[in-house]
């Protein structure tokens, strides 16, 4: 039942690819374009992101790339007659490895430096909130590819054992 | 199955009770020793009371872990528990095993050393994703064995001498490191203690293979967990609001910053010198820190011992569920590291910060200075009393005492060299009229050194207030680290909790080194040689043979006077630029052949030796070998170019054959049917 409902769903994928996928590559290079200016210091006047641009080129990067991501998986998907286990577990392993690198990249930024009265907010997000952050990250990625093989039905019998 | 192996297998079946037992054991044994202290037993019995228990129980898991059985010596066979799989693999991604060296690195680099935290997370939750479920899945038994089926035999031969090489040489660290630890416990040298350690990883190791590293690994880690959980609940009652070490942290930053501009407002420190302790790229600037970060990432994701320890997974989900296990220890591992630096630093500029005249020095202090830890105006009491020992052959003057310290201790006399005169000639006349004397009190030496010599040094180093000077004062971060539950007056049975953890760790990392090691250059080198029909019967009394000769070589590399941490660094930035692009392209791309990996691993060697190998011998100490390796971004460089190799070798030559297609998808876990009509991308 599963399976059939998955192979429709593909079908409609499939037709409607086309049309979003254009919205989807212009939304991601647009993104892309506008990380870049703001990687280079080119801001606009009156946005208040003055001395963060690093961090906001990131985030608008990161983005671009998931929703570029995101038309690839849907048109590996549209293109895929079989099981759509793997597919789907790479896109999986595509978003955690490019928010892992966006974490990864944010303390290079102006982050550390944040102090509010003194107080060094800054230190703090990068020495907890940021592996915090990595950790939610893994548990979800964790979960979701627990629904896919079940899914999918690709995993081996369950063991029994649970994580944290 | 026999009486070794059925008690290796009830290793697995009581993994749970065994880690409660741990816990319960070591805090009724605390409970114990602090009832000890109350009734006023010797300090001495008590600090190393623990750390001996400790011992004593892993040769004892050791043992009950020996086996003969080839699945069970190799990979645990495949049923190892995600928590006590995890548990193993916590202390690898520590440098050389080192929680002391975390933490020290954090105290001296503050901010900066946050990477050194967040880039192994980071590399954890990367080497989840990529490699661990699938190598795990694979049912290989050895790193080298995985490549070897996906690849070939010189692909499988390159990866382990490489791999083996890395892991050898992460053990000799490992060794060093719990030397250290060892010595500063016992209060025994530091050769005996290096001697002690290569002993007992030869009991954790040898008997059991791989089965024995992982469950003295995971009673290892439950150990120190355990001692960084409970002192660091003591420390943190320090800070009523804040009952942890981890929270009271919170405290602790913001009280740095605070003492930075008291101490710099009374003239304890200079502005011009002091680097904030909370303000980031100091020390690193942001590149810097980006290609450190990056480059630990890729270390840690492919650590071999690490990926070795996946395979003692029975699947997929319980790979994800260590992993989640692994990332979550880790960072609580991390976290206290971080904690530990804070507080340690917060406890130097409480002392130092209200101008601490050289007569009130505290107790703490005068522990550090005996052993060299702590260098005030260049001068320590360990100095001293090298001093006295030369005066007590007949030596009357600074010439003779600099020969005597040339042939016996060449690093005081390189530091004796560096003193000016009247420090030298205060120091001689302190240590002749100790050696003079049969009457003097135990507190002399101590006393001198803060009331004669210190006032004199300082004054010779242009310090005329009479008080300490934050850029007067050198630690050994480590041992700073390792004194923190003293300064904090923490009960000595929690004391030696810790450094029952402290100890622990280093040793586990070094008994999976070895195995690891031994399992690559013996099985892995011998089945690309000769196949693997051919060394089956070898095994596992050859690799056994392997780790014991690898434990020797590792031995006497820590005992030498080499680089063993740029070794090290180097090493394991070798194998991280071999191994990322093979295993990637390995799991993650079928059309990958044998010829583009061989041309990947080339590439990769090429690209290290060029450039990594100044950089990581050209300086001293892990972290600066680290930082040396990331201005060369070697592995940021080297990683895309060996992916670019395998990927047009591998289309410029024929498609892999089914074996290897077969491989990755059982790797994958994708249905067995797919075999039988591949699409080659």
């Amino acid at each position: 039942m599963i399976a059939a409902d998955r192979h429709d769903a593909v079908l409609s994928l499939a037709t409607q690819t086309s049309e979003i996928g254009m919205i989807e590559i212009g939304a991601a290079l647009t993104l892309v374009l506008i990380a870049t200016l703001l990687f280079f210091g080119v801001v606009p006047a009156g946005l208040p992101i003055r001395g963060f641009e690093l961090t906001w080129a990131l985030a608008a990067a990161t983005a671009g790339f998931l929703i570029l991501g995101h038309w690839l998986y849907r048109h590996a998907l549209s293109r895929h007659t079989g099981e759509t286990g793997w597919i789907r577990t790479t896109a999986l392993m595509g978003v955690t490895v490019t928010v892992l690198a966006a974490l990864l990249l944010a303390p290079t930024g102006r982050m550390g430096a944040a102090a509010v009265r003194g107080f060094p907010v800054g230190y703090f997000l990068v020495a907890y909130g940021v592996p915090l952050a990595m950790f939610a990250l893994i548990v979800l990625a964790a979960r979701k590819q627990r629904r896919i093989d079940r899914e999918d039905k690709a995993s081996l019998p369950r063991s029994g054992y649970g994580g944290p | 199955m026999n009486k070794a192996d059925a008690a290796a297998d009830s290793l697995t079946t009581h993994s749970g009770k065994i880690i409660s037992v741990i816990v319960c054991g070591l805090l009724a044994v605390v409970a114990f020793l602090s009832l000890g202290e109350v009734l006023d037993v010797s300090n001495a019995g008590i600090v190393p009371a623990l750390p001996m228990l400790v011992m004593i129980g892993l040769v004892a898991v050791a043992w009950k872990a020996r086996t003969s059985d080839h699945a069970a010596f190799f990979a645990s066979s495949r049923q190892m528990p995600p928590l006590a799989a995890a548990l193993a693999a916590l202390p690898l991604w520590l440098p050389a095993g080192s929680f002391l060296m975390l933490a020290g690195g954090l105290y001296r680099l503050g901010f900066d050393g946050l990477a050194f935290v967040i880039g192994p997370v980071a590399g954890l939750i990367l080497g989840a994703m990529l490699f661990t479920p699938y190598l795990g899945q694979s049912k290989s038994e050895t790193i080298g064995q995985f490549i070897g089926l996906r690849f070939g035999r010189l692909a499988q031969g390159l990866v382990a001498v490489i791999a083996g090489t890395a892991c050898v040489t992460v053990c000799a660290a490992s060794l060093h490191s719990a030397a250290f630890a060892g010595a500063l416990i016992f209060s025994v040298p530091i050769g005996f203690a290096l001697v002690m350690a290569t002993a007992l990883v030869a009991v954790f190791v040898l008997p059991g293979g791989h089965h024995g590293a992982n469950w003295t690994g995971m009673a290892a880690a439950t150990v120190a967990l355990v001692a960084i959980a409970v002192s660091g609940a003591v420390i943190g009652a320090k800070y009523p609001s804040l009952p942890s070490a981890q929270l009271a942290a919170a405290d602790a930053i913001p009280a740095i910053t605070n003492l930075e501009y008291a101490m710099v407002e009374n003239g304890v420190a200079a502005a011009a010198s002091l680097k904030p302790y909370a303000k980031p790229f100091v020390h690193f600037g942001s590149d810097m820190f980006f290609l450190v970060l990056v480059t630990l990432c890729l270390v840690t994701a492919t650590l071999p011992m690490v990926l070795q320890r996946s395979l003692a997974l029975p699947s997929r989900e319980t790979s994800r569920s260590s992993s989640l296990w692994l990332v979550a220890l880790a960072i609580y591992i991390g976290l206290s590291a971080v904690a530990w630096a804070a507080l340690s630093k917060t406890a130097v500029y409480r002392t130092i910060g209200p101008q601490l005249a050289f007569s009130q020095l505290p107790p703490w202090m005068e522990r550090l200075s005996e052993t060299g830890a702590l260098k005030i105006h260049g001068v320590s009491v360990a100095l001293l009393k090298r001093v006295t020992e030369a005066v007590g052959e007949g030596v009357k003057d600074a010439a003779g005492v600099e020969a005597i310290l040339r042939t016996s201790q060449p690093a005081h006399a390189t530091v004796w060299a560096s003193l000016k005169d009247p420090i030298k000639v205060a120091m001689i006349s302190v240590a002749e009229a100790e050696f003079g004397s049969a009457t003097l009190a135990p507190s002399y030496r101590w006393d001198s050194f803060k009331d004669v010599i210190l006032p004199i040094a300082a004054k010779a180093n242009a310090n005329k207030s009479g008080a300490l000077k934050l850029s007067s004062l050198v630690f050994e971060p480590q041992a700073l680290i390792a004194e923190l539950p003293a300064i904090s007056g923490v009960p000595l049975a929690v004391i030696s909790l810790a450094l029952a953890g402290l100890l622990a760790l280093p040793l586990a990392v070094a008994g999976a080194a070895a195995a690891t090691a031994g399992s690559s250059l013996n099985r892995d080198l011998l089945e690309s040689t000769f196949g693997a029909r051919r060394v089956a019967g070898l095994e596992p009394g050859g690799s056994r043979a392997i780790m014991g000769v690898s434990l020797v070589i590792a031995f006497a590399v820590a005992a030498m006077e080499v680089n063993v941490a740029g070794l090290t660094a180097f090493a394991l930035v070798l194998t991280s630029a071999v191994l990322f692009p093979v295993l990637t392209t390995a799991i993650w791309w079928r059309r990958a052949n044998g010829y583009g990996a061989v041309a990947g691993v080339v590439t990769a060697v090429v690209i290290v030796t060029y450039l990594g190998f100044d950089a990581a011998f050209g300086r001293t100490g892990i972290f600066e070998s680290f930082e040396g390796l990331s201005k060369q971004g070697v592995l940021v460089f080297s990683v895309p170019v060996s992916l670019l190799a395998i990927m047009i070798v591998s289309l410029a030559t024929p498609a892999p054959g089914p074996d290897s297609q077969a491989l990755v998808t059982t790797a994958r876990g994708e249905p067995e049917s797919l075999n039988s009509h591949l699409e080659i991308a």
